[in-house]
């Protein structure tokens, strides 16, 4: 109660059991510690209470191997410090659970999209299939077609795109370049042709022949030999001709270069059709608009304007409405293709997200698995080595307990985990092998409950220098009770023992094997008033309850002190002889069983010292002449009048009679 | 100085259990119960003086198994035979009890009270 605030007594019982439970040996307060400490667990001793629990009671004792395997697993592996290893474990699983959930989840999801993304005709979808239905899943190639970030994803939406976009030639600029070429070509006609020519040589001939009459002056003409046509006058006419010829040769070649630059620009609007128009029909679009580009372009060829400017005219009309009902017909595609994509889209980039996280934890998963494993080997192999000691020591304790039992511990062993976690008990009965606790009897679970405890009581881990066994010795024959007092010797090494019993054979062997112990006796009187008092080797008790008898005459009046004295002396020989002949014979190897018959048998002082004396019963008639020869006449006085006195008065010295039989009593004692 | 008178040993016991003291600590118990089979003892004697003499030379197991024919109370006698061999190994030293309880003794006593009423009514 004191250290646990618990009484294994309630547990799973009804609340009366915890009620009633109260201190009856007081009426006043229980006195507390000076010192009170403060805190839920000022000492540290909450999980050490657990696990290496330094109480044992009949009841726990009795429970440790009736209750489910997994709680004397648990009872036994608290001790091994294993909850670390246990949790990290299972916090791997969770992780590990964690991560296939995410996968299962992302995979549960995916068969809709799969169907949505199996009815469209889209290059995207059939993408995002393929991505999907691979060996693994090819997530970046998603992302980027549903995100459009890659263009080469589907071409046909890139050339759908491109024909939204795609116009026909201005109209009003096919206009403007008709009527440039058709100006250009009527001012070129007016200035003539021929005459543009005929200027140009006119002009040349003038220049030559100016030239020459500059350098060699007035003379005949050298082209047609006329006299003295060369001469200041022809000089002022000429150079006249010539700048008149000049200017006309100018305004020619300028008309010439603008009807160039009208048919250039004209021409330039005629650019071949676009590739794209190539792929019209594949796209399920009207094909008009191609034939209708192809006639327009080919018009590059002509050469007279006049031509050239009727066929700008002629073909910009139909090349304007094919290309208007292409555009038309590619915008309502795209729009239907992208109707059916967006809703598929959104749900594939919100699965994405899903997806992204299920092969992150996929990735995981097998490290996961590995570092699980991994565990579970080296707990395996931690608790096997941790264990060991400790079932060592508990076959040890078993050894001692059993004495004459047939069962034969083999081997302890933690084992299973989770939910099928057990403590499996290695029997041999007779030597052949069987489940531990069918073949036991209570006596020898209760032994086996305290050969797995004791030593868990006692590793130098325990915070507690003290256990305390409440009645073991309960349903245990005598042999065990040996076997007790021995492993109780063992524990009492390295801690302090207290044990309860209300069976005082565990005393007896205590004092016979001669194990140092402190025994205290605790009476009971009204009012659940306790009396506790050593208690001594039963030959000194009796002879010492004897001298206190005498010493309180006058309180008890003298003939009831004398009476029970002498009854105490008596006590005293019969204690005296019983350890005698209980420690020769069961140092002999006899049984306990039969020392104990024996023992019942033999009725009044002479059978017992006739067995002290001679090793027989029947010699009660040679036992006052021993008595004489081993001890002396007054010795033998006293074994007398004890016997004699047994119910009558004592009329002698009864302090003589009392140290008298004391001596006596020793020396029987000795005889053992 | 007289031998106890049945009367004075079943006194002498109850003192004993229901008065704590110091000078009795510890073995008032083993004391009651000798003086409680004194009485018993005491009681049986003077039934045989008064009914058939010679009796008490007999062995106590003999005597208690005379008593029915002189109790009118088969029950009684019973009890008497019982609270004897009680009262006798709580007497004699026995390596393995301990002394015995508050309520046995006054069973006892009580048995012993019953007899003796028994026998002189």
């Amino acid at each position: 109660m004191l250290l646990t605030g618990h009484n294994r007594r309630w547990e799973g019982r009804t609340a009366e059991w915890k009620k009633g439970w109260r201190n009856l040996h007081t009426d006043g307060e229980v006195a507390r510690g000076r010192q009170e400490m403060q805190g839920d667990d000022p000492l540290g001793w909450a999980d050490p209470l657990v696990a290496y629990r330094p109480f044992l009671s009949y009841n726990e004792l009795g429970a440790l191997l009736e209750n489910k395997p997994s709680l004397l697993y648990d009872q036994l592996a608290g001790i091994l410090g294993l909850e670390e290893l246990s949790e990290a474990r299972e916090r791997l699983r969770q992780q590990r659970l964690a991560r296939t959930r995410l996968e299962k989840d992302a995979g549960k999801a995916l068969p809709g999209l799969l169907d949505a993304l199996e009815a469209l005709d889209d290059s995207r979808a059939a993408t995002c299939l393929a991505a999907l239905t691979g060996k693994t899943w090819d997530l970046d190639a998603i992302e980027a077609t549903v995100l459009g970030t890659s263009e080469t994803a589907d071409p046909a939406l890139g050339e759908l795109r491109r024909l939204v976009n795609l116009r026909a030639p201005d109209a009003a600029r096919v206009t403007d370049a008709v009527r440039a070429v058709r100006e250009a070509a009527d001012a070129v006609k007016s200035l003539g042709d021929s005459r543009e020519a005929e200027s140009a040589s006119v002009a040349g001939l003038l220049e030559h022949a100016l030239t020459h009459h500059g350098r060699f002056g007035d003379g005949d003409c050298p082209v047609c030999g006329a006299e003295g046509a060369l001469d200041p006058a022809w000089r002022a006419a000429s150079e006249a001709r010539l700048a008149d010829l000049r200017t006309s040769t100018q305004a020619f070649g300028e008309a010439r270069k603008k009807l160039d630059a009208a048919v250039r620009a004209a021409k330039g609007l005629l650019r071949p059709a676009p590739e794209v128009l190539a792929r019209v029909e594949t796209l399920g679009l009207p094909a008009g608009a191609g034939a209708a580009w192809a006639a327009w372009s080919g018009g590059v060829g002509l050469r007279d304007p006049h031509d050239l400017a009727a066929h700008l005219e002629a073909a910009q009309g139909p090349l304007e409405a094919a290309v208007t009902a292409l555009v038309e017909a590619a915008r309502t595609e795209l729009a239907r293709r992208e109707d059916r994509w967006r809703p598929v889209a959104t749900d594939l980039a919100e699965w994405l997200a899903l997806g992204r996280k299920a092969m992150a934890g996929k990735a995981q998963v097998p490290d996961l698995k590995a570092a699980e494993e991994w565990m579970k080997g080296a707990e395996g192999a931690l608790r096997e080595r941790r264990f060991a000691p400790i079932a060592e020591r508990a076959q040890e304790v078993w050894g001692l307990l059993r004495q004459e039992s047939h069962v034969e511990l083999a081997g302890i062993e933690l084992s299973g985990s989770s939910t099928r976690r057990r403590v499996d008990l290695e029997v041999r009965v007779d030597g052949t092998d069987s489940v531990a606790l069918g073949v036991m009897s209570q006596g020898e679970l209760h032994a086996l409950a305290l050969g797995l405890f004791i030593p868990r009581m006692t590793l130098d881990e325990s915070p507690f220098h003290f256990l305390v066994v409440d009645d073991p010795v309960q349903s245990m024959d005598p042999h065990k009770v040996d076997g007790l007092a021995r492993v109780l010797e063992w524990a009492a090494k390295i801690r302090q023992v207290l044990v309860l019993t209300h069976d005082a054979r565990l005393a007896e062997a205590v004092r016979r094997m001669e194990i140092p112990a402190t025994i205290l006796e605790v009476t009971r009187r009204a009012g659940s008033a306790v009396e506790v008092r050593r208690s001594l080797d039963p030959v000194d008790q009796s002879i010492r309850d004897a001298w206190q008898l005498l010493r309180s005459q006058d309180a008890l009046g003298p003939p009831v002190a004398s009476q029970v004295a002498v009854t105490f002396c008596r006590q005293a020989l019969e204690a005296a002889m019983e350890s005698a002949i209980r420690r020769r014979r069961l140092g002999r190897g006899e049984t306990h069983a039969d020392v104990e018959e024996l023992l019942r048998d033999t009725h009044g002082l002479h059978a017992l010292a006739s067995l002290v004396l001679f090793d027989d019963p029947g010699k009660g008639g040679d036992v006052y002449k021993t008595l004489n020869n081993r001890f002396d006449r007054t010795a033998t006085d006293a074994f007398r009048e004890i016997k004699e006195h047994a119910h009558k008065l004592y009329p002698g010295s009864l302090p003589d009679l009392v140290s008298r039989a004391e001596r006596l009593a020793r020396g029987l004692q000795e005889l053992g | 100085m007289n031998a106890l008178t049945t009367e004075e040993a079943l006194v002498a016991a109850r003192q004993l259990v229901d008065t704590p003291s110091q000078d009795t600590t510890g073995l008032w118990a083993r004391a009651a119960a000798v003086l409680v089979r004194q009485a018993l003892e005491t009681a049986l004697r003077d039934l045989w003086h008064r009914k058939a003499r010679g009796t008490h030379k007999a062995t106590f197991t003999a005597q208690l198994l005379c008593l029915p024919a002189f109790l009118d109370d088969e029950d009684l006698a019973g009890a008497v035979a019982w609270t004897w061999a009680a009262t006798s190994a709580a007497c004699h030293h026995n390596g393995y009890a301990l002394p015995p309880v508050r309520g046995e003794l006054e069973t006892w006593a009580a048995t012993v009270e019953r007899f003796i009423a028994g026998t002189r009514g």
